[in-house]
């Protein structure tokens, strides 16, 4: 799981970083980085998942803003929310993945802003909304097909899948 | 019974610690390049290749792409004479970019030369991973002598300076980021202030007294007081001055010189820059 996750967060920086020079808008760039946090939180229910978030969340801080520990802290926390919705609801499928997607980016984008300027630049705040709505809603369409490609990814490693009993958690192979 | 509860819940325990270390980060400000930059140097590292090969594939995927849509209408040619105009459309599209790219350089060649300080040029491979922050990732680190808090400059004008440094890549922060600040000057007037990104991809001279005399069209240029930027460099233009409203400033809107978002070459000054005397501008 390290090994998939460590390769696919790799590949999602690397498009993520250079994206922006083939679309006219940088904010139509996908926050791919979150996806991946969602799916590790819905379906990955080992001790080891939170530090696969924040080792994602602090790679993605090497790469976007001038302080550290805005992504590590989104990155950690979205993987803690969809862990929590995961264990608490049976909606874990890709249409609530893809919902937690849209809620992260929005409070990735705006959170990690006020956090940034250090609460100062708050007037701002909405000519950024425009553009945090959009990658959110961009992020938000493309998650679905994004599960189903690790799910295969996962299916083709023959790597297993958790899912919860009554008694807890058991894991299966794929 | 403890341990069972600590074992149940052993998941969210162990985000929760790692939810504290990161909130730790930001409230310590740890900024880019200080304490902890060794994991994302190697960060930076791994990532620098598949950078560079995005980099190159874009430069010569815009060719191909204004290939294709030239050859839609052409839809009753044989594949052949299709393919073979294919080819020598690409062919074109790289000698022009070639052509381009030669001008390029030979510009930054005449700033290199005009700047009388150590610098060296560096390719754009990378953006901002979050898409909305303003920083750029270019080739070029420690091992080309760069370091963070160096002046990174276009043949348009400042772009920006770097706070993170791997052995072969570097991060810039844009002079258009909400957390950049640099200092300049009205070149007319002489009335100093303080250039800060906003967020919709403008600038702002910050703390320029009401009084002062700033008017749109105005240039700005550095002042090389704060130890960075090298004096006289061109920021941007005035484009508009607004003298209502509560507050002891004045708002000033001013258009970046340099186009950020089609940087391909920057150049990076490797020297400290000489201090300027503090009398001349006023403000």
């Amino acid at each position: 799981m390290v090994g998939l996750f460590a390769a696919l967060t790799l590949v999602a920086l690397a498009i993520q970083t250079t994206a922006s020079r083939w679309l006219p808008l940088s904010a139509l760039v996908p926050d791919l980085v979150l996806v991946l946090a969602v799916d590790l939180g819905l379906r990955h229910r080992r001790a080891l998942a939170p530090i696969i978030a924040f080792a994602m969340g602090y790679a993605m801080d090497a790469f976007s803003g001038s302080q550290l520990g805005v992504n590590t802290f989104a990155v950690t926390l979205t993987y803690l929310v969809a862990y929590e919705v995961g264990v608490h609801s049976s909606a874990s499928g890709p249409e609530a993945g893809a919902v937690l997607v849209f809620v992260a980016v929005l409070i990735q984008s705006l959170g990690g802003f006020l956090i940034s300027t250090q609460f100062r630049a708050g007037g701002q705040l909405g000519a950024l909304v425009p553009a945090a709505l959009l990658q959110a809603t961009v992020t938000a369409v493309i998650a679905p097909p994004i599960f189903g490609l690790i799910a295969a990814l996962r299916r083709m490693l023959g790597l297993s899948q958790e899912r919860r009993t009554r008694g807890g958690w058991v894991s299966r192979g794929v | 019974m403890k341990n069972y509860f600590l074992w149940r819940n052993r998941v969210p325990i162990t985000g929760a610690i790692l939810l504290l270390i990161s909130a730790h980060f930001l409230w310590s400000g740890v900024l880019p390049d200080q304490r902890v930059a060794r994991p994302r140097g190697v960060v930076m590292e791994a990532l620098a290749p598949f950078q560079t090969a995005g980099a190159r594939l874009t430069e010569g995927g815009s060719g191909i792409i204004h290939d294709y849509f030239d050859l839609v209408g052409v839809q009753r040619e044989n594949t052949r004479l299709r393919a073979e105009l294919a080819r020598e459309e690409t062919q074109r599209a790289r000698l022009a970019e070639l052509e381009v790219e030669n001008l390029h350089l030979s510009d930054m060649l005449e700033l290199k030369q005009a700047l009388a300080l150590r610098s060296s040029a560096a390719n754009v491979i990378g953006a901002d991973a979050s898409g909305l922050a303003r920083t750029l990732v270019v080739e070029g680190g420690s091992a080309q002598g760069f370091e963070a808090g160096m002046a990174v400059l276009s043949t348009e004008g400042v772009v920006g300076r770097v706070i993170a440094v791997g052995p072969s890549s570097a991060r810039v922060l844009l002079i258009n980021d909400h957390n950049s600040a640099l200092d300049a000057f009205d070149q007319r007037s002489r009335v100093r202030g303080i250039i800060a990104g906003v967020v919709d991809d403008g600038l702002t001279m910050k703390y320029v007294d009401r009084s002062e005399d700033v008017k749109s069209g105005d240039t700005i240029v550095t002042s090389g007081l704060d130890g960075i930027f090298p004096r006289g460099l061109l920021v941007g233009e005035v484009t508009s001055v607004v003298r209502e409203g509560p507050g002891l400033f004045l708002t000033v809107n001013v258009a970046p010189a340099a186009d950020f978002r089609r940087l391909e070459q920057v150049l990076v000054v490797t020297q400290r820059i000489p201090q300027p005397p503090p009398a001349e501008p006023k403000g």
